[in-house]
Parts: structure tokens; sequence; C-alpha cells
């Protein structure tokens, strides 16, 4: 990268109000010691209690969604770690809170319509589906926390979580970049 | 039976429970990737109490300020067990901690109140931090 690209990938970062940025491999520990920078910068950059705790709420879900199922990067041979990104911005909106990851292409039409699904529901029947989904026993071998950690997005976020999927020709065979976004 | 004790680390809660003073307690935050592996030999340490102890009553002190979403269904388990031992005459009792900002905690609190009507709840509600 040409210095003066650095330069401008700085400054665009500052002007999109980009608070934290990780892009790369994610491991348990890494995730753990982001999350104690991130309640710093949250800090730093003056959030309320309960903002903080809903960035930090949203932020932990996604992280340990790209943990638990993003394909692996498939890029090289190095350790079997999740590839993901994360990205906490302050804008006037709010704090924005979104992540990245490969996954299965083949998975694509089941999260899709999992999302949609929980994009339509307003806040009370967001509320009651994390609660039946809290107290069922079934464990869908395909969702380890159940929509639980969607379910807890969308509960923090005050719009409906958004989503994208770019089947772009850089992406690994077989797979897809699917990005989140909540806003707190 | 021996005291369990589990101290707290970045990611798990100080996890206590004696079955002399019949009390549990979690204590901290919870967020660990591998939920199961954390609680299901703290589940099974509880279970193994309340089927052995015949305890007349059990004090549960549950004092997380941070859970994630994993950790919520495991409490889940914990709580349905605790049921079932105060449906057998355990006296059990809950303090749900919480802090007055986390709608999601407060949220928990009284759904628990409903799912496990065997179990008394009590609600303790922490100014914020």
């Amino acid at each position: 990268m040409h210095i003066d690209h650095f330069n401008e990938f700085v400054a665009h970062a500052a002007a999109s109000g980009v608070v934290f940025y990780h892009s790369g491999h994610l491991d348990e520990s890494t995730v753990a010691s982001i999350g104690a920078l991130l309640r710093r910068r949250l800090h730093e950059e003056g959030a309320n209690g309960v903002q903080s705790r809903k960035v930090f709420t949203t932020f932990m879900e996604m992280a340990q969604n790209i943990l638990h199922y993003a394909a692996l990067n498939g890029l090289d041979d190095g350790p079997a770690t999740k590839f993901g990104a994360l990205c906490v911005a302050h804008s006037e909106a709010g704090f924005e809170v979104m992540c990245g990851n490969y996954m299965s292409s083949e998975q694509v039409p089941r999260v899709r319509r999992r999302l949609e699904e929980v994009q339509a529901m307003e806040p009370e029947q967001v509320r009651q589906a994390y609660r039946r989904q809290l107290s069922s026993d079934g464990e869908d071998p395909d969702s380890k926390g159940a929509g639980l950690g969607l379910l807890t997005m969308a509960a923090s976020s005050k719009a409906p979580i958004e989503f994208v999927f770019t089947a772009a020709s850089q992406v690994p065979d077989g797979n897809t970049f699917m990005f989140l976004k909540a806003l707190i | 039976m021996e005291e369990l004790h589990v101290p707290a680390t970045g990611l798990t809660p100080e996890v206590r429970l004696n079955p002399v003073q019949g009390l549990l307690s979690l204590r901290g935050e919870s967020y660990p990737e591998h939920v199961l592996s954390f609680y299901a030999p703290i589940l099974e340490r509880i279970g193994a109490v309340l089927e052995a102890g015949k305890l007349p009553l059990l004090r549960v002190e549950m004092h997380i300020t941070y859970y994630n979403s994993a950790s919520a269904k495991a409490f889940h388990r914990i709580f349905h067990m605790l049921n079932k031992a105060a449906e057998n005459g355990c006296a059990v009792e809950l303090l749900w901690h919480f802090d007055q900002e986390d709608d999601m905690a407060r949220d928990l609190g009284r759904d628990i109140r409903e799912d496990f009507p065997a179990i008394r709840v009590v609600e303790v509600e922490l100014a914020a931090a």
C-alpha cells in the first residue's frame, strides 16, 4: 500500500466516524481483547451506559457468530481460525455496529429467509421470539445459538438489522460474503 | 458434598455452590465462546446436589453484569433444574440482580418468574454503573 493511500484510508475512516475496525482472523482470545478495547473506545466517544451496553452486546454477538458460523477463509492452509470483519462507527444516527464474514453459498437462502423474518418483526415480536428460542430445547445443529444471537442484535438495534450478501468474484469458490448492520 | 468454587475469568463468572449453606451464586460476566463446556460441569454439580441433598432450601444469587445469548440459554437450563427441585419441596429463592439500564436483563427476570412459577424470584435493581 502506498503511504498516500494509507493517508486516504485513515482520513476516510475518520470521516465515516469509525470508532473501531478489525479485519482478519478471529479466535476467542482476540475477541475478548478487542471487546475490552471497544469498551474503552466507547467511553472515549462519550457513549452513555445504555448505548455502551447495547453496542458491546451487539458487537459480541456478531463476533461470536463469526466464530461459530463463518466458513473458514479457504484462502490459505493456515490454522483453522475464522476470518471476519467487525466495525463500529459513530454517526449522527447513533452507533453503527457491522460485521462481515464468509459463509457457504448453500446457506444463503436459509439465512436470508431468517433475516427477512426478523427484519419484519416489531420490537415486542422480537422479544417474544427471543423468549420462545430461550425455552426451546430443540438443538438445531445448523444453528448453535438457536437464532438467539440474531434476536439479541435485533432487540438492541433501534432499526431493523440490515444485511447484504456479496457473491463477488474475489470470494473463494462456493462462498458468499455476508454483512450485517445494527444501529444503536 | 464439598463446596464448588470456580473463580471468575475475563469471560466467565465466579461460581459458588455450597450444599451445606444451601447457596448457589454466579457473579461477574459471562460470554465464553464455548458456553456448554463452561456450564456443563456446573449443571452436573447442581443436579447432583439437588438429587442427593434433600435440601430444605436453596438461595440462588445471580449477579451477572453482562451475558451473551448462549449464556442466557445456559441460565435457562439452571432455572429449569431449580424449578423441578422447588416442585419437589426445596424452597428455591432466586435473587436476580440487574442493572437498571439493562432492559433485556430486566425482562429476563420477569420471564423467569412466569416460566418457573415454583421458584420465588426476587428482582434486585442496581443503580447504573
